[in-house]
């Protein structure tokens, strides 16, 4: 049942861009981010006897992450913000800055738009549409990584999509279209 | 026949490629005759070429070398160098209880496996409370959620808490819970305090007799994990998880609110 070793690691390895996709959608932060796909590869490492054939690796890897997100969100609102002075949240804010102006040189302009009206949306959606639109995953496999109904998933997806054409309507240009 | 509503809820499922041939040629013939349609179906193609211009955040070179060390290093021991040391704490606990839950509960006790799908539940619905706050209760009203309850998923409710001048339903969510159908529906208080219910169906799992607190007439197992507080019962075949972060008086009348009505 358990995949071999080396086998597992290139499996991990290979979802390793799509991961931190995600964990950088999730955290808005490289830093974050880069520990939070770190803990992932972790877990999987650690608890590979648990995955089952019932889903794919693909399901299973992004579920951890989320999980794992939503842990550390939970501790971080609840526990006493440290005194620290806060130095790796500032150099990561700027290391975000940095890459992110990286990111609108490499891509179309228009993208600006469609990155907005994601981030509008609810992370239950933004996800959904993230893993089932730009990831790739199937509903399926979706529903797996968000343990929830594939009915919930394409409602999800049919509301999402409503919500991001009205957005991007919106910030289009006055008079855009109508002419 | 197929209805312009039907084609327009297709468009989605007929992007992606998932729809049988049959219902492929019965939505081309109605998108060849109707105009409203073709619309639709051209603000989605657009929607998919735009969603595929997403931002894809390259991962660093460096993180996919530290992770192939990681999992190569088998007998790692040491700091992972990477975890920067505000989340190593969490990090280390999260792991001995996923080590812990595999090893010693998962067999023996089915109710240990769910107290924390549970409580994961009940952060992930206030996450996404804090975040962006719940616009309504869900596709369906609240009065809609017993009959979904018992219809669609199979669950023994013929009256559920739904809500009062004190205690708010914000949001009730279909889920699965190690592939079972349930609901969590998340409640909040005057002060802002949030409780959420997990219902999900279980004939196989009994509360154990310890652990119990008594609330009026009844004697809910309670415990406690984190800041968490878990109050487990059984009605008929369906488990109920209460999670709340509350003192004891405030469990008290928090529980006994949504167990009368149920
Ligand atoms: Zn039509």
């Amino acid at each position: 049942m358990t995949t071999p070793e080396p086998e597992f690691e290139r499996l991990v390895l290979e979802h390793l861009d799509g991961l931190y996709n995600l964990a950088r959608w999730l955290t808005r932060n490289m830093d974050e981010a880069q520990d939070l796909v770190q803990e992932t590869a972790l877990k999987a490492l650690k608890a590979r006897d648990q995955f089952r054939g019932g889903t794919t690796l693909t399901a299973w890897l992004y579920r951890i992450l989320r999980n794992s997100f939503i842990d550390r969100y939970w501790k971080r609102q609840r526990e006493p913000s440290g005194q620290e002075g806060d130095l790796p949240g500032v150099l990561g804010e700027l290391e975000q800055a940095l890459e992110e102006t990286e990111i609108e040189h490499l891509r179309p302009l228009v993208a600006a738009d469609i990155n907005r009206a994601l981030k509008a949306l609810p992370e239950q959606w933004r996800t959904t549409v993230l893993l089932a639109e730009v990831e790739g995953l199937t509903w399926e496999e979706v529903a797996e990584v968000m343990g929830c109904p594939l009915g919930t998933v394409q409602s999800r997806i049919f509301r999402a999509r409503r919500v991001l054409r009205q957005l991007l309507k919106d910030y289009a240009p006055e008079g855009k279209g109508e002419e | 026949m197929v209805t312009c509503h039907a084609c327009q809820e297709h468009i989605p499922r007929l992007l992606r490629g998932i729809l049988s041939p049959a219902l492929v040629a019965e939505l081309g013939s109605h998108l060849g005759g109707c105009e409203a349609c073709q619309m639709e179906l051209a603000e989605e193609q657009a929607l998919s070429r735009r969603l595929r211009d997403v931002a894809r955040y390259p991962s660093p070179a460096h993180l996919r070398a530290r992770i192939a060390q990681q999992l190569e290093g088998r007998t790692w021991t040491g700091i992972p160098r990477l975890v920067t040391w505000r989340w190593l704490a969490a990090s280390a606990v999260v792991l001995l209880a996923v080590a812990a839950s595999a090893l010693v509960l998962t067999r023996r006790d089915p109710l240990r496996t769910f107290i924390p799908e549970a409580t994961r539940n009940h952060r992930e619905m206030v996450m996404q409370h804090e975040l962006f706050g719940f616009p309504d209760v869900g596709p369906w009203g609240s009065a809609e959620l017993p009959r979904l309850l018992s219809e669609r998923l199979g669950l023994p409710v013929t009256s559920l808490f739904l809500g009062d001048s004190e205690l708010v339903l914000m949001a009730a969510r279909p889920l699965l819970v190690r592939d079972r159908k349930g609901m969590v529906l998340l409640y909040a208080d005057r002060h802002g305090w949030v409780s959420s219910l997990l219902l999900v169906s279980a004939p196989d799992i009994e509360v154990p007799k310890g652990s119990r607190l008594q609330f009026g007439t009844f004697r809910p197992y309670h415990t406690q994990t984190d800041s968490l507080r878990v109050l487990v019962w059984k009605q008929e075949e369906m488990a109920c998880f209460l999670v709340a972060q509350a003192g004891d008086q405030q469990l008290a009348d928090l529980f006994l609110k949504i167990r009368r009505a149920m």
